[in-house]
């Protein structure tokens, strides 16, 4: 039985030299095509999307190019494991969420994509210019959009013909009317479907600020000459007026409390328990998939908290970072691969498969796009509110800004729970955004 | 087979010289993997929380005693407390409530009867199941809208976003997935009560349940002790129900020690603070077990 | 007077067993809905049902022909992980079992307090220094990383020993007499002997190693290296909401740990009793 015992630890030893030897990546040789990883967060029907459209660029560069893509989990997920590589570059292109942007700006790992705009006479002007602006830094774009969104209140057109409701709410005064006349109590007392509802999702507070016109940061909402070093949303009052609302939907009954992010809503609007709901236009396509024939899918602006607000939206989702690996063969693919997936024709494709919309101006001329908005005039809405913002509504740049959104998420939940009231939740975000700034700040610059 | 010489003065040469090592080398595999992943580990954590960490993990700004000091930080923060609060509640509740269901079920199988095999199967079943497998069911089952434990009781309630039910969620869904070591070791437990304690309570007339509680429990007494280790030790470290769950909300309802060290860390990329979470963790671990032990010796009967 | 008690342990039996099914259906429910709902179509779903009117698998084709899941290749991972790492344990644990159990030495107490004190200190600890420790060496998305952390336990050493010396020291000294060198007594005699225990250990160490999410979800960067678990915890993302498909995939990750417990039921159980009795 020695020999086994033997035996078995030459089998562990030689099973763990193979792995050794067989996991490091083999560093590619000038011959064959040049390999490239992208890394993304798309999962579900948007990640069959993205799926295919690399498997297309494969495809026609075949022998010249190949691209893999990581499907790396949530944004949150994919983008701490980028941070934690420490720059050690696991991959050449990344998709990041828009609130990652800062931290992408300052890390040092990023070649902006102005580079290579520059070096290839490439007109910007061919990306939607209220897009472009959340990317763009004093004349440098950073980062190649790509799956750009905007907030959007979708409703249950059926339900609205039935209640004989005409009008669709553009901001929360009307809501609040809305949500009454569509409001459904049990015999019981029990609530069959509220008028209302949305997730406690952070996006929304954020979309908010830029909807009343002010600002989530100071230093020029983080944009400025100087980072951002403490929160405004408190000194300009504009981030009470997002709790109220809130407070107010919670509190009456409008809204039952949906759990943060937003699948429990999207949930809850497919079953028919809430008639109105808040979401990104890039669920778009798998609610329509979802939702099948229960009910009549209607689509209408991001709601103003105040109906007399000046404001706009600021584009959500994410954009695709260029790393700076300094291997110029790959990071000229890398540029390739950038144009393809933002070429007009691929831009309408996305836009039939997800929702998000075209960020290339000309694909709104493709046949593609045209069929779809036909079948799918909701499509059309979200472009419609995207032209309808400005540019100086694009969204705040801050370092830590997950950790703000969680913040805020959090503080909205303990609101929920009656643990703190409106003012004190504003307080409470500001002074724990705050801090965790300053920390920041002191360590990293 | 004997071999025919003076074994006593073969021995001292094998004791001898180049043998003493022959332990140590036995032990030295174990003790390298310990050594890597576990010592070295330890004492950096306590090295990494004594400072402030830039964003790669990097030591970046000494702060041990001074007034940014991670753990003076720590103690001054409501939500660090809340975490330390809710920790206690999960803990106990989770270590406890196993136990009992532990108990419960290996008493009802006790007794061999038609079909025990296959109730004793499905009680020990659990620990096939992976935590993180058993969050997504649980996931599903307290769905707000669609879930299985709301269309049961014909409500909507959002059992992981209300700060009245979430931690119970989580509660019941670690007892849930712990039921089934709980159940396997105090069976076995049960298993070795001599019969004559059983024969001489019989004796006396005592009925079913006197005799679960004089005669059974104390006698698997060293069991118990050892099962609420196992217990408390393991809730420490649950991880996944709260990711998939609940992550650490709604607020500070759910916010177990382990979670707050992962979002220090993995997701405000703070490693210094994070290790000072660590190192408390493991204190209050470390002092939790002090104290059961002292108590095994007063409790628990041999 | 007989009739009487047969059929009184008739009643007794079924009595029993129904005594049971409250507590059995608690833990079976909620997996036979995690399957049900994986194969309810999606508009039953959203409209309460808890049994399907039709069966369609759908979810599991989806599940396995997905790009990115390739949940074939996270089974083959979690299946590599998990038996290199019970390989491990087994050995390190072996040898060090019988080093304390056997062997005198010095600082032999101090030793052994030293390995038992590990089992205390919880994975959150070290899980960073480990985590750092791996992204400097460049180890990350590797098999390295999922299994040299946990090529030994406190438990199985602890475990082995306390079997280990059940053994009649006698055994021991005629070996010795019989000049067999410690190894060689270790390889034929006690492991064979100690199978059952092995056996558990082997078991319970594999399904844990199965049973793993946090550190795979840290150190594990790509569909080739993940593991099953974080597989399923990645079915349920931010823009598309199919809970159909989330529990397809959580039925195809607990079927290989299933299986493997009813298969080894009856060894695992009275393995990990044998180790547990006196605590």
């Amino acid at each position: 039985m020695k020999k086994t015992l033997a035996l078995i630890l030459v089998g562990l030893l030689a099973v763990s030299l193979a792995f050794a030897a067989g996991s490091k990546e083999t560093v590619a040789k000038d011959a064959g095509p040049v390999k490239i990883t992208f890394w993304h967060a798309m999962g579900g029907v948007n990640g069959e999307a993205i799926a295919s459209m690399v498997a297309e660029f494969n495809a026609l560069n075949a022998g010249k190019i190949e691209v893999t893509s990581e499907f790396q989990g949530s944004y949150d997920e994919e983008f701490a494991k980028l941070q934690a590589s420490g720059g050690n570059y696991p991959c050449d292109i990344v998709q990041i969420y828009d609130i990652g942007s800062r931290y992408m700006i300052d890390s040092g790992w990023v070649l902006p994509v102005q580079e290579y705009v520059k070096k290839d006479n490439w007109n910007v002007n061919q990306i939607e210019p209220n897009i472009a602006a959340y990317y763009t830094i004093d004349g440098t774009l950073y980062s190649m959009p790509f799956n750009s969104s905007t907030p959007l209140l979708y409703y249950n057109k059926t339900a609205f013909d039935e209640a004989g409701i005409t009008k669709v709410p553009t901001s929360f005064e009307e809501i609040y009317e809305v949500a009454e006349k569509l409001r459904v109590v049990n015999p019981d007392g029990s609530v069959k479907r509220y008028g209302f509802g949305m997730g406690n999702y952070g996006w929304f507070f954020e979309q908010w600020m830029g909807k009343q016109g002010l600002h989530y940061v100071n230093n020029n909402n983080g944009r400025g000459e100087q980072y951002a070093t403490a929160v405004a949303f408190d000194q300009n009052g504009g981030g009470l007026e997002i709790v109220k609302v809130w407070d107010k939907v919670l509190k009456e009954g409008i809204s039952p409390y949906l759990n943060i992010g937003n699948d429990d809503a999207k949930a809850a609007f497919i079953s028919g328990n809430i008639a109105m709901t808040l979401e990104s236009t890039a669920a778009l396509k798998s609610l329509l998939l979802n939702i099948g024939d229960r009910f009549e899918l209607g689509v209408g602006y991001f709601p103003n908290i105040h109906k007399n607000d000046v404001g706009g939206v600021s584009v959500g989702g994410g954009s695709l970072w260029m790393l700076n690996t300094g291997d110029t063969r790959r990071e000229d693919a890398t540029w390739e691969f950038l144009k393809f997936m933002i070429s007009p024709e691929q831009q309408a494709i996305w836009n039939v498969k997800t929702g998000y919309f075209p960020i290339t101006v000309a694909a709104a001329e493709t046949e593609t796009f045209k069929q779809n908005i036909a079948q799918y005039p909701q499509f059309q809405v979200a472009i419609d509110q995207l032209h309808d913002t400005a540019p100086q509504y694009a969204g705040a740049l801050l370092s830590i800004f997950p950790e703000a959104r969680t913040t805020v998420e959090g503080y909205i939940a303990r609101l929920a729970n009656r643990t703190v009231d409106a003012k004190g939740a504003v307080e409470g975000m500001a002074r724990d955004i705050n801090k965790a700034l300053e920390e920041y700040n002191l360590v990293n610059y | 087979m004997a071999k025919n010489f003076d074994t006593r003065a073969v021995r001292p040469a094998i004791k001898g010289h180049h043998f003493w090592l022959e332990p140590y080398l036995f032990l030295l595999p174990a003790l390298l993997v310990f050594g890597m992943f576990l010592y070295y580990p330890f004492f950096r954590t306590i090295f990494l929380s004594m400072f402030l960490t830039n964003k790669t993990g990097h030591a970046k700004i000494f702060v041990a005693f001074t007034d940014k000091d991670n753990y003076l930080t720590l103690f001054q923060s409501k939500s660090f407390w809340a975490s330390v609060a809710v920790t206690f509640r999960f803990v106990f509740a989770v270590a406890l409530g196993g136990l009992l269901i532990g108990l419960t079920s290996s008493l009802l199988t006790e007794k061999k009867y038609r079909g025990s095999n296959f109730t004793a199967a499905v009680y020990a079943m659990p620990i096939a199941i992976a935590s993180a497998a058993a969050s997504m069911t649980f996931k599903m089952v307290l769905h707000p809208t669609n879930g299985l434990l709301n269309n049961l009781l014909g409500t909507q309630i959002n059992f992981t976003g209300d700060v009245r039910y979430a931690l119970a969620s989580v509660i019941g869904l670690t007892i849930w997935l712990t039921s089934g070591i709980n159940f396997i070791f105090i069976s076995a437990g049960l298993r070795n009560v001599p019969a004559e304690l059983y024969d001489s309570a019989a004796v006396d007339g005592a009925g079913y349940w006197r005799r679960v509680w004089s005669v059974t429990i104390p006698s698997i007494s060293p069991t118990l002790f050892f099962q609420i280790i196992i217990n408390i030790i393991g809730a420490f470290q649950s991880f996944s129900q709260i990711k998939l769950l609940t992550e650490g909300g709604p607020g500070d309802a759910t916010n177990v020690m382990v979670w707050s060290i992962y979002m220090d860390a993995f997701r405000n990329f703070r490693f210094g603070a994070a290790a000072a979470r660590s190192v408390i963790l493991f204190l209050i671990v470390l002092v939790i077990t002090i104290i059961q032990f002292r108590f095994e010796k007063r409790g628990v009967n041999y | 007077m007989r009739i009487h008690t047969v059929q009184r342990r008739k009643l007794q039996n079924v009595g029993r067993f129904i005594l049971n099914i409250p507590l059995m259906l608690v833990i079976l429910v909620p997996l036979l809905y995690t399957f049900s709902i994986s194969v309810m179509p999606p508009d039953e779903i959203y409209g309460n049902h808890l049994i399907p009117t039709s069966v369609k698998f759908t979810n599991y084709i989806q599940a396995f022909t997905n790009p990115y899941y390739n949940f074939p290749r996270m089974i083959l991972n979690s299946f590599i992980v998990a038996t290199t790492v019970m390989l491990g344990q087994m050995v390190t644990c072996s040898l060090a079992a019988f080093s304390f159990s056997f062997l005198e030495f010095k600082g032999k107490k101090l030793l052994f307090l030293a390995v038992l004190a590990t089992m205390m200190v919880p994975g959150e600890v070290t899980i960073i220094a480990n985590y750092l420790t791996m992204m400097r060496w460049g180890w990350l998305d590797s098999y390295r990383a999922l299994t040299f952390p946990f090529l030994t336990s406190a438990m199985g050493v602890f475990l082995l020993r306390q079997y280990y010396l059940t053994f009649a020291k006698e055994l021991y000294e005629a070996a010795k007499l019989d000049g067999c060198s410690n190894l060689r007594f270790l390889g034929s005699i006690v492991v064979p002997l100690s199978r059952p225990a092995l056996g558990a250990l082997g078991a319970y160490v594999f399904l844990n190693t199965w049973n793993q999410y946090m550190w795979p979800l840290l150190v594990t960067n790509s569909r080739n290296y993940r593991t099953v678990q974080i597989g399923i915890s990645m079915l349920y993302d931010i823009d598309a909401v199919s809970l159909g498909l989330m529990m397809a995939g959580v039925v195809i990750v607990i079927v290989p740990s299933l299986s493997i417990f009813v298969f080894m039921n009856k060894q695992l159980i009275n393995g990990l009793m044998s180790g547990a009795v006196k605590g």
